[in-house]
């Protein structure tokens, strides 16, 4: 019944300390909340039914490239710590609708167990949300590299 | 000086283990009353009872005298007669002998259906799934949403051929208390054998088997501050209930469970149930106080409810399901608390709690259970605690998620 609880020293700091927790929906303006704010681009994956659920809420640059990442999770610890982690790893990485996150050295850093790892797909689905996002409303232009290219 | 091999240094890391700071899992196992230890440890050496209580020489016969104390103690808390109890090591083995023994004696007879529910401990429910492969038939009652067997759904699900019902008393994981006394007299009345796990109610609810119409009664030890791996299964005498044994050897208890009776354990679990017997109006009190206490501060944060009957529950047992915290992202920031989980989160395949998933609740809602369960050496200040590592902690990972916004 119980889990056999044992996490990284990086789980354990990033599930104790989240970095860049949204403190609420996207955009939403005023107040106390951390977060982008108006023009944020959002995006959101996976259920809490399913046990683990993901949202982004990223500032974009003029050249496509995240400028600032915030986040909020519904999950066990590796799910936070992961979605947060991320907030620290993204900036300055041009986002893509076929983005993929290198599982190897995220899995390596979080010491992912094998059945933690969908938390990466949950992770990544959401992130190409927000590139749908940033993508969506002008794929015909000259957003072709950054929206259909690594 | 003497280097410890390896095994040594482990068996040493056994003895230094320090447990976690609070222990709220009392429905899992407790500690050994000091005063249980010292009798346990009194029937070992050469100085103590060491005997085999099956020697006829004096050393056998004085041990045999220690466990026949006992069985009239663990006789004496449940108003049986010291005849009517039979050791095994543990409840697991008393269900088993119970159900497995009851069929395959009674098949004979055509008898081949059992019912139960699905809310019963995985000792008898594995059971049951045992005896289905060797075709006998079992029906599996559903509870209500409050956990609570409708004696009605007993009523009719019992056929011609039914042999035995199994109810348990309370259940492990909620503590609610099912109405045995109106199942057991319908059960009566339709010559069905009615067998009770009582692992979690033995010394924490008055039960007089006298009055009861129950024929089978499992009990464990180490749920009432007695040692593990001792147990026993009542078998009344009056009306007559036959078991076919499912150990076999030297006709040990009558036939009905072989094997040299292990003196120490005995004495422990019937002084274990002489101690309970003593206690169990003062510590109902106390417990259902800690319980009303905690619910008290869990329900300050909002989104957390009572899994289970509000008022038919034994008094150490609180489960609650909290909204907007997966499971085990709650039991690893509570890990200074010793508490059990209806989460399954190691595992891919398996699933939140099946009892809980029976009372109709949500995988989210059960996998964001927590089962309290308070003892003998809990305090307020261990409630209070608690409590105010919850309010520390729920927010926090509340505020993480949408649960806020409601999506």
């Amino acid at each position: 019944m119980d889990s056999d609880l044992t996490y990284n020293a990086l789980v354990e700091d990033h599930f104790r300390h989240p970095r860049n927790p949204a403190d609420g929906p996207c955009g939403r303006a005023g107040g106390s909340y951390k977060g982008p704010g108006e023009g944020a681009v959002c995006g959101r994956a996976g259920s809490v039914d399913r046990g683990a659920w993901i949202e982004f809420q990223l500032q974009i640059g003029a050249d496509r490239s995240v400028v600032k990442a915030w986040f909020r999770a519904y999950g066990c610890p590796h799910t936070i710590a992961l979605a947060s982690w991320l907030t620290d790893y993204l900036p300055g990485r041009v986002l893509s609708d076929n983005f993929t996150l290198d599982r190897h050295v995220i899995t390596e850093a979080l010491e992912l167990p094998v059945e933690k790892r969908s938390s990466v797909l949950v992770a990544e689905d959401a992130l190409r949300a927000c590139a749908a996002a940033v993508c969506g409303e002008d794929v015909s232009s000259d957003s072709e590299v950054a929206c259909h290219g690594a | 000086m003497i280097k410890l091999s390896s095994h040594a240094d482990q068996r040493d890391n056994v003895t230094s283990f320090i447990p976690p700071a609070i222990y709220f899992d009392y429905a899992a196992t407790t500690p050994v009353d000091p005063q249980v230890a010292k009798r346990m440890a009194d029937c070992l050496t050469v100085d103590g009872v060491f005997g085999n209580p099956a020697s006829s020489h004096q050393v056998g016969r004085t041990a045999k005298g220690q466990v026949e104390l006992a069985r009239r103690d663990v006789a004496a808390l449940v108003n049986a007669t010291p005849r009517e109890i039979v050791w095994t090591s543990g409840a697991t083995e008393s269900n088993n002998l119970a159900l497995q023994g009851a069929l395959h004696y009674g098949a004979a007879r055509g008898k081949r259906h059992v019912i139960t529910a699905r809310t019963e401990h995985k000792a008898v429910l594995d059971t049951c799934k045992q005896l289905q492969s060797e075709g006998f038939e079992v029906t599996y009652l559903l509870p209500d949403a409050d956990g609570l067997i409708d004696p009605q759904s007993v009523q009719d699900a019992i056929r011609d051929d039914t042999l035995i019902v199994s109810i348990m008393h309370v259940n492990n994981e909620i503590g609610v208390v099912q109405d045995i006394e109106t199942i057991g007299h319908l059960c009566r009345e339709a010559g069905v054998m009615f067998h009770v796990d009582a692992a979690q109610s033995a010394g924490k609810l008055p039960i007089d088997l006298q009055t009861l119409p129950v024929c089978l009664m499992s009990f464990s030890a180490h749920k009432i501050y007695g040692p593990k791996g001792i147990g026993a299964l009542y078998v009344c005498s009056s009306p007559r209930t036959n078991l076919a044994p499912i150990i076999h050897g030297g006709g040990h208890e009558r036939g009905l469970r072989s094997g040299t009776l292990a003196t120490h354990q005995i004495v422990g679990m019937g002084e274990a149930f002489r101690v309970a017997a003593e206690h169990l109006d003062a510590e109902t009190a106390r417990l259902g106080m800690l319980r009303d206490r905690l619910w008290q501060g869990l329900e300050k944060l909002g989104g957390v409810r009572i899994n289970g009957h509000r008022s038919r529950r034994v008094a150490g047992i609180l489960n609650v399901s909290i909204e907007g915290v997966e499971g085990e992202s709650l039991l690893f920031a509570l890990r200074r608390l010793a508490v059990s989980s209806g989460s399954a989160c190691t595992s891919a395949t398996a699933e939140a709690s099946y009892v809980l998933r029976a009372l109709g609740l949500s995988d989210q809602l059960a996998q964001s259970s927590l089962r309290f369960s308070v003892g003998r050496f809990t305090t307020e200040r261990d409630v209070d605690e608690a409590v105010r590592l919850l309010h520390d902690e729920v927010p926090r990972l509340r505020a993480l998620n949408n649960y806020a916004d409601g999506v």
